[in-house]
């Protein structure tokens, strides 16, 4: 039981679930599936297909735009609490990054499959998720004013 | 972030007495400071110009002029003017702002550089001229500033006290010229405005470095020629008049407050002009004067203004303005002389920054945002110099007779034209923002079908051109709407189409004829499905169904449907084999039957619980019966197969089926919830006066409240009832935003943060599903259009929408509710009543003890782990 509250209130930080209700996280929160990676692996790489989208429980990852998935050079580093490859669970598109491991690292994966059946079910998901897509658009418009 | 969030979670923390006082949200207070430092800088410089133009106009040229020099300034306003029309859209605030003060600042030195340096008396009406410009676009565009940086909301609490800064600049600027008027010289002055004018746009330059652009601008289109685009924009304003009552009203307002306030200028002038001997002494008076009514207005504005507009709303706050100046001409009426004068000129002076200023920038906040700079613009080209000129002429005419009583009459009839338009104003307030709201929130007209009459020509026109219409689900919704209205007329026409329809098309109707012509559906199916290779649809079949009436054609369909592969349509083959088939059939079809509903596959389930529905009761629940693991049905995750379980739930025992009924109330997903509502709460009066005690006891969630409220809403007769519903979830939704700040107060650390955090997050979804449930049973106790607009504005996430919607609120019919649901939304944290603080512990047990399982799940859980201690 406390797995799903600590599971709940990590999906409402990320930005693709903020607009959704906690109520409603709790369905998405049982879809949640554990997967650990060790220092060294690549999560995905660059072009591969965006099947799921990665919560990172604990550890450290480096995200990499490099043409070569090998190269280590990160654009960004990712820790607790962040999320890796949310967008390619709405879209079909390709992955744009690799993602290598630098420290051992717990995740909560869930498949576009799945969060695309959860969606059918329960169409509340689906407006939550466009609120939040739609304040991430509204905050990227206020920046681009700016 | 939820709409009630942004106007309630703010850090109370930072909140000190007097930002309390000041009704100042954590965070803000850098922000106001600045804007107080540029309207400061503004008003002490506009004091200093105001005092020295009507000295230095009065003395050295001649108050008689006065009125010829409206007529110019009308004229050079409106050139001015175009020119600030044609930027105003297109450029940020500031940006604007940054063009215009150094051109003023190079105005002032070369009308100083005149006045010192050379006997031209054209300095002086020049100087006259360049003052009221500028003041005019100054103040104007400081209030378009304003608009782009702050929302309606924020407007209401903040502009005063930003207006306020202002005042303190005109006080300061006033005491200055007040004491060194003798001393510097009057014209010298120019200088000190110039200097003041400097520092107003460094300041703002260094702010927007750091802040970036004004965060509510929006760019207008960018354009080759702005002049011709400026003009365009104007017209489209004026354009724009003609359908927006309220800014038709409110230019209509400015109009006669123009009139009757340059007339009121030019009467106390030529008061102040025989009384004063000199332009040093008139100046110096001018200082003081502007103190005095610089200082009541600061007060007004700190104290009274937005607690005004507050408790008296913005409607009843438009008109004091109107009021005062009508005092101001009454006082000058009894007696034309200094006390009295300077008794008009302290109303004028002091009630129209404090009232009239803040009260017109809400009132152009109703209007459309894309719309605002336009019909600004039209007011300061069109209106503002019309009324201008005709003042001019006027006053004129009025010279002739040169009787104080001719211009008084004159200003007083404008100041009760006045009063009359504003009047008008507040009555086409709520309409505009209630239209621009929908606009914005892009909620449709909701055509009134119930009303809509089948006898009108023009409306059986169109529902006969809509049943034609070649696209059959546009044809589906006409006949639908059809059927329902004027059955006897639709049906040759529908029937004649489902011919060649689509067979869905046919399925969608099917309900909605078998109600208005169960005969001639029937005759209708037989013919056009036949028994063939191609299965009969399964709704088709379950309408052809019936016992007894000897079909060979219907016993084929069913037969088919038997061997088909589709659960939908063996279902629809149980059905019939289960109403006409013999027993020995019946009994395979049974055991058929529960072979699908004991299926691991969600749509064998789905279909066979859908069998039930079809059959008679006594059957239904012989087969509920067969079924053991029905009960255990309802715990699938699939929300389809607990909906058809909890359809079926009258075909359980008493006990048992209200069990059922009352857990689903709490179902994840909504359709459930409404079916259990239907079942528990539809059956009798009993219970419907039951589903309103369990709303307002909240004796379960509020999303079971709401799919209660939604299946027995329609049938309520009682508006006090739906009153008292409004009431107490406003109560509640109080009563959980106290309790989540007093939790957002304790400062929790490691694991107890997360929980507390999760318990908060889900008292403010309450808070939120509760306010929309008083919206939803405002909706029909009101006009159900105003207040889903009201609620879509709400859910927006647009903080401008937000504002407008609870500034909407205030005026809906039922005041009383309408401002307690605005008080709630708009009150600022720290101006809730204050609760004692309780320990964190007490508050946890208090949220564990709600009717709402997953608030108590989720405080249970946050108490589990608590230390002994807190």
């Amino acid at each position: 039981m406390s797995e799903l509250f600590e599971r709940v209130l990590l999906l409402k930080q990320l930005p693709l679930f903020s607009g959704v209700d906690t109520e409603d996280l709790r369905i998405v929160a049982h879809a949640l599936q554990e997967e650990i990676f060790f220092k060294g692996e690549r999560i995905f790489d660059m072009h591969d297909n965006g099947d799921r989208m990665f919560i990172l429980t604990s550890g450290k990852v480096g995200v990499s735009i490099h043409p070569d998935p090998a190269r280590q050079e990160f654009i960004v580093e990712r820790g607790t609490g962040e999320c890796i490859g949310e967008m390619g669970i709405l879209d079909d598109q390709p992955r744009s990054a690799t993602v290598h491991v630098l420290e051992d690292t717990h995740t909560l994966t869930l498949e576009k499959t799945r969060l695309q059946e959860l969606i059918i079910r329960y169409p509340a998901l689906a407006l939550g998720i466009l609120r939040s897509m739609s304040e991430k658009l509204r905050d990227a418009s206020a920046r681009i004013n700016r | 972030m939820s709409c009630t969030e942004k106007a309630a979670t703010q850090d109370l923390s930072g909140v000190n007495p007097l930002d309390r006082l000041l009704m100042i949200s954590a965070g803000e207070r850098p922000r106001l400071m600045y804007f107080v430092l540029v309207f400061f800088l503004l008003g002490a410089g506009m004091a200093i110009g105001r005092g020295t133009t009507d000295a230095l106009f009065y003395k050295r040229y001649g108050i008689e002029y006065l009125p010829v020099m409206y007529l110019v300034l009308s004229l050079s306003l409106m050139l001015t003017s175009i020119v600030y029309a044609a930027f105003s859209d297109m450029l940020s605030a500031e940006r604007f702002f940054r063009l215009i003060i150094p051109i003023l600042i190079v105005l002032l030195i070369g009308n100083w550089a005149l006045m010192s340096f050379t006997t031209l008396r054209l300095a002086f009406p020049v100087y006259f001229l360049v003052y009221e410009i500028a003041s005019e676009v100054l103040l104007v565009h400081s209030m378009l500033y304003l608009a782009q940086n702050l929302d309606t909301r924020q407007i209401k609490r903040l502009s005063p006290l930003i207006l306020a800064g202002m005042q303190v600049g005109v006080i300061c600027g006033g005491l200055f010229l007040a004491t060194s008027s003798q001393t510097i010289g009057v014209q010298n002055m120019l200088l000190v405005w110039g200097g003041l004018l400097f520092a107003a746009i460094a300041s703002m330059s260094r702010y927007h470095r750091r802040s970036g652009t004004s965060p509510l601008y929006r760019p207008g289109k960018r354009t080759r020629y702005p002049v011709k685009h400026a003009i365009a924009q104007i017209y489209q304003g004026a354009r724009f008049a003609r359908q927006s009552k309220l800014l038709r009203n409110l230019s209509i307002a400015l109009f006669f407050m123009v009139i009757t306030f340059y007339v009121l200028c030019y009467s106390v002038g030529r008061i102040y002009t025989e009384t004063f001997a000199d332009e040093a002494a008139l100046s110096a008076f001018f200082g003081a004067l502007t103190v005095t009514c610089g200082s009541l207005a600061l007060l007004l504005q700190i104290f009274v203004t937005n607690r005004v507009i507050r408790s008296l709303g913005t409607k009843k706050a438009n008109l004091i303005f109107p009021l005062a100046i009508g005092a101001a001409y009454t006082a000058l009426l009894l007696s034309f002389t200094i006390v009295f004068a300077v008794f008009a000129s302290i109303l004028k002076d002091t009630f129209m920054p404090a009232f009239r200023n803040p009260v017109r920038n809400l009132f152009f906040n109703a209007l459309p945002g894309y719309m605002q700079g336009r019909s600004r613009a039209m007011a300061l080209v069109l209106v503002l110099p019309l009324a201008l000129s005709t003042t001019g002429v006027l006053l004129l005419i009025a010279q002739r007779t040169d009787e104080p009583l001719t211009f008084l009459i004159i200003g007083a009839a404008s100041a009760l034209c006045y009063l009359y338009f504003s009047i008008r104003s507040n009555r086409s307030y709520l309409a505009s923002m209630l239209a621009t709201l929908r606009e914005k929130v892009f909620l449709p007209d909701r055509a009134d079908l119930e009303n809509l009459n089948p006898e009108d020509a023009t409306v059986s026109d169109e529902l006969a051109k809509g049943l034609r219409h070649p696209d059959d689900e546009v044809f589906v919704a006409y006949a639908k709407t059809m059927l329902r209205i004027a059955p006897e007329q639709a049906i040759p026409p529908v029937f004649e189409r489902l011919k060649t329809a689509s067979v869905r098309s046919v399925e969608q109707l099917i309900p909605a004829l078998s109600k208005a012509d169960p005969d001639g559906l029937r005759k209708l199916l037989e013919e056009r499905f036949q028994p063939g290779d191609v299965p009969c649809p399964p709704a088709v079949l379950n309408a052809l169904i019936e016992p007894g009436a000897e079909s060979p054609a219907l016993d084929r369909h069913i037969e088919n449907a038997m061997r088909s592969d589709d659960p939908r349509q063996r279902a629809a083959g149980i059905h019939g084999v289960l109403l006409r088939g013999s027993s020995p059939d019946q009994a395979d079809a049974w055991k058929i039957w529960q072979t699908m509903a004991s299926s691991t596959s969600d749509a064998e389930i789905i279909a066979a619980l859908d069998v039930l529905k079809h059959l008679p009761t006594a059957m239904a629940r012989n087969g509920i019966r067969e079924l053991p693991g029905f009960h255990a049905l309802y715990g699938h995750d699939n929300p389809q197969v607990r909906l058809s379980v909890v359809k079926n739930l009258s075909l359980l025992r008493s006990e048992a089926r209200h069990t059922m009924a009352e857990a689903a109330l709490e179902d994840d997903h909504p359709d459930v919830r409404a079916a259990a509502a239907q079942f528990r709460f539809l059956s009798g009066d009993d219970t419907r006066r039951e589903a309103f005690e369990w709303i307002m006891q909240s004796r379960i969630s509020p999303r079971a409240q709401e799919s209660i409220l939604r299946c027995v809403i329609d049938r309520c007769d009682s508006p006090s009832l739906l009153e008292s519903i409004v009431r107490t979830r406003i109560d509640d939704a109080r009563q959980l935003l106290l309790v989540q700040r007093q939790l957002h107060d304790q400062h929790a650390t490691g694991a107890h943060r997360a929980a507390l955090e999760l318990v908060g997050l889900i008292l403010q979804e309450r808070h939120d599903q509760l306010i929309q449930l008083a919206l939803l049973a405002l909706e029909h106790l009101e006009n159900p259009v105003t207040v889903a607009t009201i609620r879509a504005g709400l859910l927006s996430g647009d903080r401008a929408h937000i504002a407008n919607a609870c500034e909407a609120l205030r005026y809906i019919n039922n005041r009383p509710l309408g401002a307690l649901l605005g008080d709630l939304l708009e009150t600022p944290e720290h101006e809730m009543a204050a609760v004692p603080a309780d320990t964190l512990r007490s508050i946890l047990t208090w949220c564990s003890k709600r009717a709402d399982p997953w608030l108590r799940s989720a405080s249970l859980h946050a108490l589990k782990d608590l230390p002994a201690h807190v």
